[in-house]
């Protein structure tokens, strides 16, 4: 059973236990992934991960292990995943939806702040200081969870490095629209060789924007962005990133 | 006829006052009123308001624009549309098939109606000429697949067989449904006011919450032909694939059969490889299998990154699977990163 056919309150739940783990590590992470980008772009935003990610420097991360001991824990290619099965805190009579609750996890990835390249050496690295604080409504509690996340420009930066598939070609189109292009070229720039990633992937970002038979062009459109718009942009990046 | 399929046969050739429905027909107001507000519950008609007069029409739902065609194609072909559509009448008629001949007890069999009851049905339905005799005596009969009555029966009755259901451990903006061409038209209808593409042909409807991308295929098809027909798509490759196999749901001795079948047995063994090599998502029998079975003609997959040109990583799945690899490996690595 998918997600989305889960009884709306449930899903509520399912998120607000998620919003819950990440509140007990709210001032010692930053978050980045699906979560930040849900945060930053709010309703624009339809594609969104329970996964949560954060980062934090090296040195916080014992810390965070005695905060969350709670939970169980695996080393993943990025940093360490802690993890616990969800217990629903609402009545579920379906006999189905029972048991594909029970395969749900509530997840949460913690490394340090730096986004890597898998085949090479190429990183992007966070800077902890420049976040902005971000507030997150649970569902079924009154109250709101501050928690901090990096600039559109900075999630954009990292995204226009990521392979072209379409979650991260979606992402980079939507947090595009909210930033300051200028201010993406310099994140870009700012970081190691990250441009050459930036540039390794952009005709295929574009390629698969641009053609009506991938899925990302008809997310985009179906999220009110401007094919052209979004593509031009990718070209004004490209250009300035290839002037240096 | 009763009132019911009296008043739908005249709406069906056109909206109609309903003092003129009363005019018409040879039923009482009171008669005539009551069915009205029946079928308007049931969402089959709706009535709006004109000069004074309250007009009756058919709804817009895709129930009762069906109806429409099966009652005029069943008044001009010489069927009652009210018999034909009840309950009974339709479990004898969906008990027939086209291909394989049924006897009467067969039928009795299957629907669990009394013979006599049965033996009715059928004689309405030879009557009709729906069904033809293939054998008098024992009775044995067959659907008359020519019937433009029985062909809009089939779509008006199809079912949406269960979704594939697989756990995704997040949300997504979208959902791919592969249907068959009459249930595509039923789920047209059910989504004109969502979000909703349809593959091949260009038609992107904007909605507000997930969009549906449609694709319609020749017959329902299996976890394993879905796979088939996914792997040689980007978001198949990346994403889709890889649910499937997360699902659990693929018997990989059908998907080798059928690989073997489509010449795909390196695309495919090349595949669940590569990503064994990312992550155990496959047992290694599994791949040895593939591997015994590997074709000596050459493939390429995925083309449509063929442009992009390779990426540095395949020679070794390349020369070890028998194909000419465009994979991009991030966004696989991505799409596995989520189980």
């Amino acid at each position: 059973m998918n997600l989305e056919e889960f009884p709306e309150r449930v899903k509520n739940d399912i998120e607000d236990q998620s919003l819950t783990l990440l509140e007990i590590v709210k001032d010692d992470i930053v978050v980045i992934g699906g979560w930040a980008v849900r945060v930053l772009a709010g309703k624009k935003h339809i594609r969104y991960t329970l996964d949560i990610d954060g980062i934090t420097p090296r040195e916080n991360l014992p810390k965070i292990k005695r905060k969350l001991q709670n939970l169980l824990t695996r080393e993943s290619d990025w940093g360490t995943q802690f993890y616990q099965r969800y217990v629903p805190q609402v009545d579920i009579t379906n006999k189905e939806v029972m048991e594909a609750v029970e395969q749900v996890e509530l997840r949460m990835e913690i490394s340090e702040p730096r986004i890597k390249e898998f085949q090479s050496h190429h990183y992007f690295e966070f800077d902890l200081s420049e976040c902005e604080s971000r507030k997150i409504r649970y569902h079924n509690k009154p109250e709101v969870l501050t928690v901090k996340v990096p600039s559109a420009e900075k999630m954009a930066a990292v995204k226009l490095g990521l392979p072209a598939d379409y979650k991260n070609n979606f992402d980079a189109a939507v947090l595009l629209q909210m930033s300051d292009i200028d201010r993406v070229i310099q994140a870009i720039k700012e970081n190691n060789d990250w441009s050459e990633m930036v540039l390794r992937r952009m005709d295929k970002k574009i390629g698969r924007a641009k053609d009506p038979a991938r899925l990302e062009h008809a997310l985009l459109i179906n999220a009110g962005i401007t094919i052209r718009e979004y593509v031009n942009k990718l070209k004004y990046i490209k250009d300035q990133l290839k002037e240096g | 006829m009763n009132v019911r399929s009296a008043v739908l046969s005249l709406l069906s050739i056109r909206p109609h006052q309903i003092q003129e429905l009363i005019e018409k027909l040879p039923y009482s107001r009171p008669a005539i009123y009551a069915t009205l507000n029946g079928l308007t519950g049931e969402g089959l008609i709706e009535k709006r308001r004109e000069r004074g007069r309250v007009i009756a029409e058919l709804s817009d739902r895709y129930e009762a624009q069906k109806l429409r065609e099966i009652y005029i194609k069943s008044l001009s072909s010489g069927i009652d549309p009210d018999i034909l559509l009840r309950e009974s009448t339709l479990k004898v008629w969906r008990s027939i098939s086209i291909e394989e001949t049924k006897s009467l007890k067969e039928i009795k069999r299957s629907t669990g109606l009394s013979y006599n009851w049965v033996r009715k049905i059928v004689g309405f339905l030879l009557e009709s000429n729906l069904a033809v005799y293939k054998k008098r005596k024992p009775v044995l009969i067959v659907m008359n697949k020519n019937h433009e009555v029985n062909k809009l029966l089939k779509r008006y009755t199809s079912t949406r067989k269960e979704d594939l259901r697989i756990y995704y451990s997040g949300t997504i903006p979208f959902e791919i449904i592969s249907e068959t061409p009459e249930m595509l038209e039923k789920l047209l209808y059910q989504k004109i006011d969502e979000g909703f593409s349809i593959k091949g042909t260009g038609l992107l409807v904007r909605g507000k919450e997930k969009l549906s991308i449609m694709e319609s295929t020749e017959k329902e098809l299996t976890n394993e032909e879905s796979f088939l027909k996914k792997i040689e798509t980007l978001e198949g490759v990346e994403d889709l694939c890889i649910r499937l196999i997360e699902s659990e749901k693929i018997d990989y001795d059908k998907l080798l059969e059928l690989a073997g079948k489509r010449n795909m047995i390196n695309m495919v063994g090349c595949y669940l490889d590569i990503l064994n090599s990312i992550k155990k998502v496959v047992p290694a029998s599994i791949i040895k299998k593939f591997m015994k079975n590997i074709s000596k003609r050459r493939t390429i997959f995925l083309k449509p990154l063929k442009r992009y040109g390779k990426e540095g990583w395949e020679k070794e799945f390349e020369e070890k699977w028998n194909v000419n690899l465009y994979l991009d490996i991030g966004a696989i690595r991505h799409g596995m990163g989520s189980i």
